[in-house]
């Protein structure tokens, strides 16, 4: 054989690197015989990560999901997916699914029957029903988060129910509440085709809705223009795309919007005729309010006098001349804009404010209500929208649009799930982080959280200021953790009992995506072992309580709170987990919830017609031929139905009850912890393209994990010459409330400027989350993320740093 | 060929290798002597520029020694460019004789399935790439190119913008958290559906069926070209139009009715 030494070594080290990077590619034995066995079976399902909300079609065969195609028939991707959607379908065969009850005996955790995990839980709220509080997400399936909150609000009379959503999106809630009347954009993705400007205030599409940015940028391959603008805190994989990159100050972004609006009454550009016709003004109260009183257009034109386009540019950094360009892009009515935002406006101290400014934006200028002219924000979470807003999964909320503190609200409920007057418990519950700081803390100084159930989410990562809000549980004898997941989680580490939960295809399910598109699907495939689906866990302590007695669990009528019949109108004992397939619980339940969302005109599709549809946009009409008709565009005659005639444009749910929606000034103020001398940096936070949310899922596929396998640390490179630190070093970033060593990463996926850190959060081994500050907004309470101060070090130099704040 | 005796020549054998053996042990403590005292005395210099030459262009990178360079941010320097692109490509000779191979398939079959999850994955990218922008990867993919034996297959979907959307390095960020058993947790038992086989004939001599979907695949050439993957070729990669003769599947394509938004029967509504 003519094979050198050299040669032999050169083709052993490539054996080698190949052999270890077809592991990180995720290959597996690839079968034998490569021609086709058992014939694949493909069926729709909308994806199980972001809110974008594409759909994918998943070929199952022998009872695995063996494949994943982007759908073609799907409006929303067109037939593409992004590198998440593709791998979608493995999240489902990581090696180390939860599979059985498990429960702390003596702090080593042990497995126990279905029976006895439900049995443990209803003791548990039985006990003391008021002490218990519901964490669940907008990953919530529809049914699964209206079960939960009719259990906790009907069953147990406690508003103690809150999701993930809240740290999200509840910004860009109390943003659109506070302008329209009602929650939700009022336009859709179909924006993204028509707009000729596309504004991306402080998000990075390319990386986190990949699908919906590739339908913009893709439109240049067809020829077509479409100025993009991106307003941002650090260069990013978007601003490479961009035709204008504006870089602002964190915090600075509420000078811009008002520069912006100064300009357009200042050179007379803002749309008269729309204003007059359907705008109404507002400003802050003292102390601030949600819906705030109203102010003069004078009152409004005085106070934006000081945003000149120079005030603005010392504020944020941005050239004055780059705030007379938006203006004018804003100030010409020909052109179709569409602005674009995500956590960089709602994970914000100030983010109610913001959102209501760049509303104010587009419906000063009149970009509003045609196709391509819209500010819509986007969300993270596969069903933010459609579980968390409009069933209402929140401390405040009721489902379709109602809330606690309203009698008239809990009136209406109470008739519709036949309870008796007064069941609804009038005051709010904790929202998210009051709910956490009130678990950790002892039951003695006012802790009166002793029981949380967390389901479809992972707080033990995601939860801001991690050692207050979450490690202070580990000390607390008497506080009792429960945590339905499917993976071992930063969450599941404090817990006392944890329940294998079924995923994705393996339990039926409807989602509601960004553009108010509500989207079903089947069980496709069984959950491994002993995992079930959360709705039936529900159920189960629902059925549970009514045994022991519990009195709440009874409707006016003595009945089981939760009926589901079979055809015949026979009672299904679907709490028996042997009989809950027997009936379909979702088509049940969510279509005891539809009705209760006409209220608000959010009226969501009929079951049957969403089995037939790649998703619907509410509102969904019936046509006077018996057909469904979805709506693109809200509140705008031509499309809207139930905008009355003649009146072009009507906000049916006006805050001001005159159909008028209302333009906001909200005044910048510093953020609520800024660089100092001890903490000279703004740390943000947030995604990368590879993972989602906290990872658990996207970590354990190879392909996601290969190309983003930790954390790291983004600087700029001059702050990391000063300080002596080498690319790939391991330093330490701190603040105030916590320090993690990390990696440093140098002109890797992004560009922050000098002063500014950037972590993403989807790290288990590296949790940022106990370094940031947790300050929330004060009408929202979403926490900021994005924003605090920080310091980073050498490993060698951590006794220099200031000791923390007390735990 | 003759193998030599030996026997003859035993005394000089073993004073050949007392001389090798002593000079190859002494070479090697000689050479870590060495390098230890190159190192002191390159510690000591860099200890002395660091205090005395702080005046220096932050521009002209300092020298480290061979240890120092994993720490280093050696970077390619400003005015480098890409110009893998322009490099000039043989023409391919679109009339050489190809003879479809079953076994040559299998393993460009096998081949491919190292690098996707499941036939119509978007397969990873076996390099490193630039992690912010994604123009380098035309360099290479946008035509195709081929150098030496490497092949940069032409990209089948020209109007994607956004490449890194679907493909990801394997070779995940250049730096490394040392020490954390991060694979670990990647660890999974999905199986993927790797190929569908080969296309059907409808007699022996029939031109055969497109077996796999065509979105996203359109551009056939850049797998069964002459640039494409060896045992995947075309025998006849001259011929321009090739659905001309190969039926893509309306199944696969998702094309058919019943899959449509609103299909004509009602699909079975059960709990499942």
């Amino acid at each position: 054989m003519n094979l050198t030494r050299r040669r032999f070594v050169q083709l052993s080290a490539l054996a080698a690197a190949t052999s270890v990077a077809k592991a990180r590619a995720g290959v597996n034995v690839l079968a034998e015989n490569d021609k086709p066995g058992a014939e694949i079976k493909w069926d729709k399902a909308p994806c199980r990560f972001c809110g974008t909300g594409c759909h994918v079609r998943v070929g199952v065969q022998e009872g695995k999901v063996v494949a994943i195609q982007g759908d073609q028939l799907a409006e929303v991707n067109k037939g593409l997916l992004c590198v998440k959607g593709y791998h979608v379908g493995a999240i489902l065969y990581g090696k180390d699914r939860l599979t059985q009850p498990l429960l702390r005996k003596n702090g080593k955790l042990e497995p126990i029957s279905w029976d006895e995990a439900v049995e443990v839980i209803a003791k548990r709220i039985q006990a003391n029903p008021k002490s218990f509080a519901m964490y669940g997400s907008g990953q919530w399936t529809i049914p699964e988060g209206y079960a939960a909150l009719k259990l906790m609000k009907a069953g147990l009379s406690n508003n103690h129910i809150d999701a993930n959503a809240r740290l999200c999106m509840s910004s860009a809630v109390t943003g659109y509440l506070s302008t329209y009347g009602v929650d939700e954009p009022a336009g859709c993705y179909d924006d993204l085709d028509q707009c000729d400007v596309l504004i991306l205030w402080g998000n990075n599409p390319a990386e986190m809705h990949p699908v919906l940015f590739s339908r913009v940028v893709d439109r240049r391959s067809r020829g077509e223009k479409i100025t993009l603008i991106d307003m941002g805190t650090r260069r990013t994989r978007t601003t490479e795309y961009a035709d204008h990159y504006m870089e602002f100050r964190p915090q600075s972004d509420l000078a811009i919007a008002n520069g912006i609006a100064h300009l357009l009454i200042k050179n007379g550009t803002y749309d008269k005729d729309f204003v007059a016709k359907h705008c109404n003004f507002r400003g802050d109260t003292d102390p601030v309010s949600l819906n705030g009183q109203a102010i003069s257009f004078d009152d409004f034109k005085k106070s934006l006098e000081t945003y000149t386009p120079e005030y603005v540019e010392k504020i944020s950094g941005v050239p004055a001349e780059k705030i007379r360009l938006l203006a004018d892009l804003f100030g010409d009515r020909k052109l179709r804009i569409t602005s674009l935002w995500c956590m960089g406006m709602n994970q914000h101290t100030r983010g109610t404010a913001i959102n209501r400014l760049v509303h104010g934006v587009h419906l000063l200028s009149g970009h509003f209500g045609r196709p391509g002219d819209a500010p819509t924000s986007l969300t993270g979470q596969p069903s933010a929208c459609g579980t968390v807003r409009e069933v209402g999964t929140l401390s405040h909320g009721l489902p379709g649009g109602r809330v606690v503190a309203n009698a008239e609200h809990r009136a209406e409920m109470e008739k519709h799930w036949n309870v008796e007057a007064g069941r609804i418990h009038p005051t709010p519950g904790h929202h998210t982080v009051l709910m956490w700081e009130k678990f950790c803390t002892p039951t003695e100084q006012g802790g009166d959280i002793d029981t949380v159930w967390v389901q479809v989410t992972n707080p033990g990562q995601s939860l801001p200021n991690l050692h207050k809000l979450f490690r202070g549980k580990k000390n607390l004898e008497n506080k009792f953790l429960i945590v339905s997941d499917v993976y071992p989680t930063a969450t599941t580490e404090l817990a006392d009992l944890i329940l294998p939960a079924a995923l994705w295809v393996e339990k039926n399910g409807i989602y509601g995506n960004s553009e108010r598109r509500t989207q079903q699907w089947f069980k496709m495939v069984n959950p491994p072992g002993q995992a079930r689906p959360d709705c039936w866990m529900t159920l189960a302590v629902a059925r549970k309580l009514y045994d022991l007695g519990l009195p709440g669990l009874r409707d006016k009528d003595g009945k089981f709170l939760f009926r589901f019949t079979d055809d015949s109108g026979k009672e299904v004992p679907v709490w028996d987990f042997a009989h809950y397939y027997d009936t379909n619980v979702d088509r049940a339940l969510y279509e005891d919830y539809r009705p209760l969302t006409a209220l608000k005109h959010k009226n969501v599709a009929p079951y049957d017609e969403l089995i037939k549809a790649r998703g619907l946009r509410w509102p969904v009409v019936e046509q006077k031929d018996g057909s469904w008709r979805e709506t693109k565009f809200r509140f705008s005659e031509f499309d809207d139905p139930f905008v009355k005639k003649g009146a072009e444009f009507q906000f049916y749910h006006s805050v001001t009850k005159d159909d008028r929606a209302l333009i906001w000034f909200c005044p910048y103020e510093p953020a609520e912890e800024e660089p100092d001398k001890e903490y000279p940096f703004w740390l943000c936070t947030g995604r990368v393209l590879e993972h989602w949310h906290t990872g658990t899922m996207t970590m354990r596929v190879p392909q996601l994990n290969g190309s983003m396998p930790h954390a790291y640390l983004e600087m700029n490179p001059e702050d990391a010459r000063e300080r002596g630190f080498a690319n790939g070093e391991i330093v330490i970033v701190a603040s105030r409330r916590g320090r993690i060593k990390l990696p440093v990463w140098l002109n890797g996926r992004a560009r922050p400027p000098r002063g500014t850190l950037f972590v993403p959060f989807f790290d288990e081994r590296l949790l940022i989350n106990e370094v940031t500050l947790g300050a929330v907004d004060p009408h929202s309470k979403e926490p900021d993320y994005k924003k605090c101060s920080a310091t980073v070090c050498k490993l060698s130099e951590e006794d220099k740093l200031a000791p923390l704040a007390k735990r | 060929m003759s193998v030599p005796d030996f026997s003859t020549h035993k005394k000089a054998i073993w004073i050949a290798i007392a001389i090798l053996l002593t000079t190859s042990v002494s070479g090697f403590f000689m050479g870590l002597r060495q390098t230890n005292s190159e190192a002191r005395a390159a510690a000591a210099e860099e200890e002395h520029h660091d205090n005395a030459d702080s005046t220096l262009s932050h521009d002209v990178p300092r020298i480290v020694d061979y240890r120092g360079l994993a720490k280093t941010n050696y970077k390619a320097n400003a005015s480098w460019e890409n110009n893998l692109g322009k490099l000039k490509q043989p023409a391919a000779d679109l009339y050489a004789e190809i003879f479809p191979d079953d076994a040559a398939r299998d393993v460009a079959i096998r081949e491919r399935a190292t690098r996707r999850a499941y036939d119509g994955a978007p397969p990873v990218v076996p390099h490193p790439v630039d992690q912010i922008s994604p123009a380098n990867c035309m360099a290479c993919h946008g035509e195709g190119a081929q150098i030496k034996g490497r092949i940069a297959s032409k990209m089948s979907h020209p109007f994607m913008q956004n490449c890194t959307q679907c493909h990801v390095p394997v070779t995940g960020p250049e730096i490394k958290l040392r020490g954390q058993a991060g694979e670990a947790l990647a660890l999974n038992d999905f199986i993927g559906f790797m190929s569908p086989g080969k296309g059907t004939r409808a007699y022996e001599g029939a031109p055969p069926t497109i077996p796999h979907p065509t979105s996203m695949r359109s551009d056939c050439m850049s797998c069964h070209g002459p640039n494409g993957v060896a045992g995947l070729k075309t025998s006849h990669p001259y011929r321009q139009s090739c659905t001309q003769c190969h039926a893509p599947s309306a199944e696969l394509d998702q094309r058919l009715f019943e899959h449509s938004v609103f299909p004509p029967k009602a699909p079975e509504v059960s709990g499942k």
